[in-house]
């Protein structure tokens, strides 16, 4: 079943320099009690398609057309009131940065408690052992003390899992996670990652793991979007997209890893860099940097293949009546 | 031997109050031993906090070392102590041969110059290439020989995507031809695909330039893809260090052990990251614990780690490791 349903969603910004298509046109779903992972790289739109989910762009500037449904519920121009029910107790976010996801001013218990406060009507004090409990149990020791700190006091990892703990004490049924590891040290995102995964599976929470980080995804998801300039390239199982990726853009992806047999070689690379947002290129957005670019490329959009086992890929090459049939591909 | 470092250690003062009296000292760096060679490149590898950087800024001068000494071997074969007793030539001549690449590109470079200026500035400098043609013909050479166009010189840094800026920091720090270049973390602020460049790019230049290479980084398939031998630090301390693959396969220090399980495999096949039993975060390194500073997380501790500081043991003919599990006193 699925939970949330992002129908031909575009979020385009008006910009001094131009229309920036930061996501144009995606199509997705998030299905009950699974990790989906959007990866890419910076610009490809995977945060804004979060924010726009959160519906935390203000429009105007933002342009923002399509669907995305909530269990059925449209929430493309949903005004405040309603979003605000939905924001913490439905639908919850973790941030990049832990450290400016809290107020400085704040102790981190009263910040904690305010979120609670806005979507239960239990009391101060049950508000406050809810908090503790939860501080907890993602593994934050002395919480009581804690709670009464302030966020300059804490480490980064240790901001993280209040941040996730504050966020899973409002019981949302959909957790958005932006990146939640990149600013932390690999042993404390080993750590954070566990806690997620097991929360995941104790919470019974439907999430969206937004990252950069093939490696991040390989751990934590069950299925994969892979996202370029605005658009999803390819779609799939995380198994079968790592045995068995389909789109240039992820294969380069995927090769540009560094592997233990290879050292001191030359890396395998993708050409170019990502295009800026106001200026990507027409057809399919890839085909600047990709090896196997034709004309067809750089004149139309590629549709959606969609493979036998679910597996999705937008490209060219694997269009029915592509020039290079009978290629090796 | 390029650069060498003895018992180098780095306090930052703490101030407070109004006569800003010091109230005590980030301990950035304990007795640090390292030796630079020629056309060889020393990976730094540890988390946030561990040192790494300070390292990287002593070599460079750009911090001078609270106690301990740093030589330089000089192309003429002349050993020279490094800091604040080096005359003013000497101290040029230092900085000339060793140079630095930053890790945000975004920050790195004047926005207010064009690259050509980026690039003639050293020059100027160092009095390289005196006549006008000579040198622009040099920027030029310079800006292909990192795989930009020549006609760029007259671009700004905002003109340019976080893998061509660092291009170009690249092209200033070689452009007086030095002999190491201190790269702390070159990679980190860019893209996935666009960071393999950058690393061929660097390879590429140490194999043809003859460049030896200190290179800082958190990331340890990097390090271990580009360093010949590397350096593993905790909280201001050198854990292990040694020949590069064979730290890799025999990571010996519960710390190295532990860093390396914690790297998330490409392959979801083989999720391992629910095995990590590595509890805690690193300790202030204001207040870092008596002893080895990985006592307070590590899974062997032991009596004897909470008391003594071990030191660089060896355990192989190029590996060394600081803990008393391999040390007799154990």
């Amino acid at each position: 079943m699925s939970i949330i349903q992002v129908n031909h969603l575009k979020s385009f910004f008006k910009t001094e320099e131009g229309i920036v298509k930061a996501v144009d046109d995606i199509s997705f779903e998030l299905r009950e009690n699974e990790i989906l992972a959007l990866v890419g790289e910076s610009g490809c739109g995977k945060s804004v398609t979060a924010q726009t989910i959160m519906g935390l762009l203000k429009s105007p500037p933002a342009i923002i057309e399509g669907s995305i449904k909530y269990h059925g519920k449209e929430l493309v121009g949903l005004s405040n009131k309603f979003y605000h029910q939905l924001r913490g107790k439905e639908i919850g976010m973790i941030f990049q940065e832990p450290m400016s996801a809290f107020d400085p001013l704040y102790t981190v218990g009263e910040q904690a408690s305010e979120a609670v406060a806005v979507h239960s009507n239990l009391n101060k004090h049950e508000i406050k052992d809810k908090i503790i409990a939860m501080f907890n149990k993602v593994g934050i020791s002395e919480a009581k003390q804690r709670y009464d700190e302030y966020p300059h006091q804490m480490s980064g990892g240790m901001l993280q899992r209040m941040l996730i703990a504050l966020t899973l004490a409002c019981d949302p049924k959909v957790l958005i996670a932006d990146e939640p590891t990149t600013a932390l040290d690999v042993t404390i995102q080993a750590q954070v990652l566990n806690l997620m995964r097991n929360l995941q599976k104790e919470f019974n929470t439907s999430i969206i793991f937004i990252t950069h980080d093939l490696g991040v995804v390989a751990e934590l998801s069950d299925r994969i979007h892979v996202m370029y300039a605005g658009k999803i390239v390819e779609k799939a199982d995380v198994i079968e997209l790592f045995d068995n990726p389909k789109h240039p853009y992820t294969k380069g992806l995927l090769a540009s890893r560094l592997k233990r047999e290879l050292k001191g070689q030359t890396l395998p690379f993708i050409e170019g860099t990502v295009p800026r947002a106001f200026e990507f290129p027409k057809g399919c957005r890839f085909h600047p940097r990709c090896p196997f670019a034709k004309e067809i490329c750089k004149e139309q959009e590629p549709a959606p293949t969609v493979f036998n086992d679910g597996h999705v890929c937008s490209c060219w090459l694997y269009a029915d009546n592509h020039p290079l049939d009978g290629v090796d591909r | 031997m390029i650069i060498k470092g003895t018992h180098i250690k780095k306090y930052f003062p703490i101030r407070k109050g109004v006569f800003l009296q010091t109230a005590g000292y980030v301990k950035a760096l304990e007795q640090v031993n390292f030796e630079l060679n020629e056309n060889e490149t020393l990976g730094i590898v540890g988390e946030s906090g561990c040192g790494k950087t300070t390292l990287g800024r002593v070599i460079t001068l750009i911090y001078s070392p609270t106690e301990g000494m740093l030589e330089y071997n000089t192309p003429e074969n002349r050993q020279i102590v490094i800091g604040k007793k080096m005359n003013k030539h000497q101290t040029k001549l230092y900085r000339r041969d060793v140079q630095m690449i930053f890790q945000d590109p975004f920050s790195s470079l004047d926005p207010r110059m064009t690259v050509g200026d980026i690039l003639r500035e050293p020059l100027d400098v160092h009095q390289l290439y005196p006549n006008p043609k000579e040198k622009e013909e040099y920027i030029q050479y310079l800006l292909e020989r990192v795989g930009l166009y020549p006609e760029y010189s007259a671009r700004y840094p905002h003109e340019f995507s976080g893998g061509q800026r660092q291009r170009i920091s690249i092209a200033r720090a070689i452009a007086l031809k030095p002999r190491a270049i201190v790269c702390d973390e070159p990679t980190s602020a860019l893209d996935v695909s666009v960071q393999s460049q950058i690393i061929n790019l660097l390879q590429e230049l140490k194999d043809q330039e003859n460049m030896a290479y200190f290179f800082i980084s958190h990331d340890l398939d990097l390090i271990h893809h580009v360093s010949d031998r590397v350096m593993v630090m905790y909280l201001g301390s050198v854990m292990e260090e040694g020949e590069a693959d064979e730290v890799f396969t025999h990571a010996s220090h519960p710390y190295t052990r532990v860093l390396m399980k914690s790297i998330p495999h490409w392959d979801p096949k083989q999720r391992k990251l629910g095995n990590i039993h590595l509890e805690g975060e690193p300790p202030s390194p204001i207040n870092p614990p008596r002893g080895c500073p990985f006592n307070t997380r590590c899974p062997d501790v032991m009596d004897i780690c909470k008391r003594e500081m071990p030191t660089l043991h060896k355990i192989g003919v190029n590996h060394s490791v600081a803990c008393w599990l391999y040390n007799n006193k154990g």
